[in-house]
């Protein structure tokens, strides 16, 4: 899109639903995706999902440590989104949306659920680690890796779900405060919390060698 | 900025969340202040410690299992319901709409009911007032004024 065609968008009276409409979907392409799910189109879904089962998939698992459930809820979420997609009014861009049907999922999943165990072997079992890992010659790299989840796992909920949209899924701030429909100050406030404790954490992890 | 504001703003800065000009406010601000170059390099520290998380791959069968839960949806949404279904799922609305259709027909016979009881009431009740105090008695009498009726009592009805 070129400057001018940017500005003719920008500039677009908010009174023509057209304009608006053409404005969503240069801006957000997944809007035409997701209007065609709303209308049944399941090949439009089956797009959308390869473009974010990954992402959703490892948003759930550090939000929540336990891989044993992660299928379970990455299904939640889009079987919402195929539910609802016609709920889906553009005044937030796709993603974000998805987002925060995400955290909502993992957030009611973390109320039921306290601190699950962790076991990478599991994920060995089903094929969820990188083959990277898998040959098990960086046993350290493994372990290292498990304490570093555990540490994510102990920070309180909003704190955990704000830094794993930030630090992973390279949310702005303002779109995390959009997923979690709190204010961007907050946000901030919640990934400095976050990332202190954190420090504190792995500073007493490393005396006691264990990172 | 003080170090306290500074030291608040570390995260935001490593996220790029901040406008241009804290920007090169803390980055002038770190070059010189050690303690505040400390706090970001720790920071900095955890971002890079957090990175080591590998992603996990999505199961193998995620979609399949996915669209076997949506076919069993679409297959729930288009099945007719069978007849004991359709009469266990109406009983409860059409227990409802039966209970409030009753209490308003019933509603309207006893206010009814109230309202004939209450006139027929103050019907006898204005007769038992008219026979006590024989105010009734005045529709018998003559068509004469008070001064020809007070005259008649004085002199005995004789003129």
């Amino acid at each position: 899109m070129n400057t001018a065609q940017q500005a003719r968008l920008d500039t677009a009276p908010v009174y023509n639903k057209d304009a608006v409409k053409k404005k969503q979907h240069i801006l957000d392409p997944d809007v035409e995706l997701i209007e065609r799910t709303a209308r049944g189109d399941e090949q439009a879904f089956e797009q959308i999902m390869a473009k974010y089962e990954r992402a959703v998939f490892n948003t759930i698992y550090r939000y929540i440590g336990n891989y044993d459930d992660v299928e379970d809820i990455a299904q939640e979420v889009f079987l919402r989104v195929w539910r609802h997609a016609g709920k889906f009014k553009g005044r937030s861009k796709f993603s974000t949306w998805l987002y925060r049907i995400t955290a909502n999922r993992c957030l009611t999943y973390r109320s039921k659920h306290k601190q699950p165990p962790i076991s990478l072997d599991n994920m060995v079992e089903k094929g969820m680690i990188p083959d990277s890992l898998k040959t098990q010659t960086d046993i350290l790299q493994r372990e290292r890796v498990r304490v570093i989840q555990q540490a994510l796992d102990e920070l309180p909920e909003r704190q955990r779900m704000a830094l794993v949209l930030c630090q992973y899924d390279g949310l702005s701030y303002k779109e995390i405060a959009s997923a979690m429909k709190v204010s961007v100050s907050s946000v901030e406030s919640l990934i400095f919390r976050a990332r202190t404790a954190l420090r504190k954490r792995f500073d007493i992890l490393r005396k006691q060698g264990r990172l | 900025m003080k170090c306290s504001q500074v030291k608040k703003k570390l995260t935001a800065y490593i996220d790029g969340e901040i406008s241009e000009n804290e920007q090169a406010i803390i980055s002038e601000h770190v070059k010189s202040c050690a303690s505040c170059r400390q706090e970001l390099e720790e920071l900095a520290a955890v971002t890079r410690t957090l990175d080591e998380v590998v992603d996990v791959e999505v199961t193998p069968y995620f979609r399949a299992h996915l669209k076997t839960r949506l076919r069993e949806e679409k297959a729930d949404e288009e099945k007719p319901f069978p007849f004991l279904e359709w009469i266990r799922r109406a009983t409860i609305p059409v227990a409802a709409a039966a209970l409030f259709l009753f209490s308003i027909v019933a509603g309207g016979q006893l206010g009814r009911s109230i309202y004939q009881a209450t006139a027929q009431t103050t019907r006898v009740q204005a007769a038992e007032i008219d026979y006590i105090t024989g105010l009734g008695g005045f529709e018998e009498m003559s068509d004469v004024s008070f001064s020809a009726i007070y005259e008649d009592l004085y002199t005995g009805g004789t003129e």
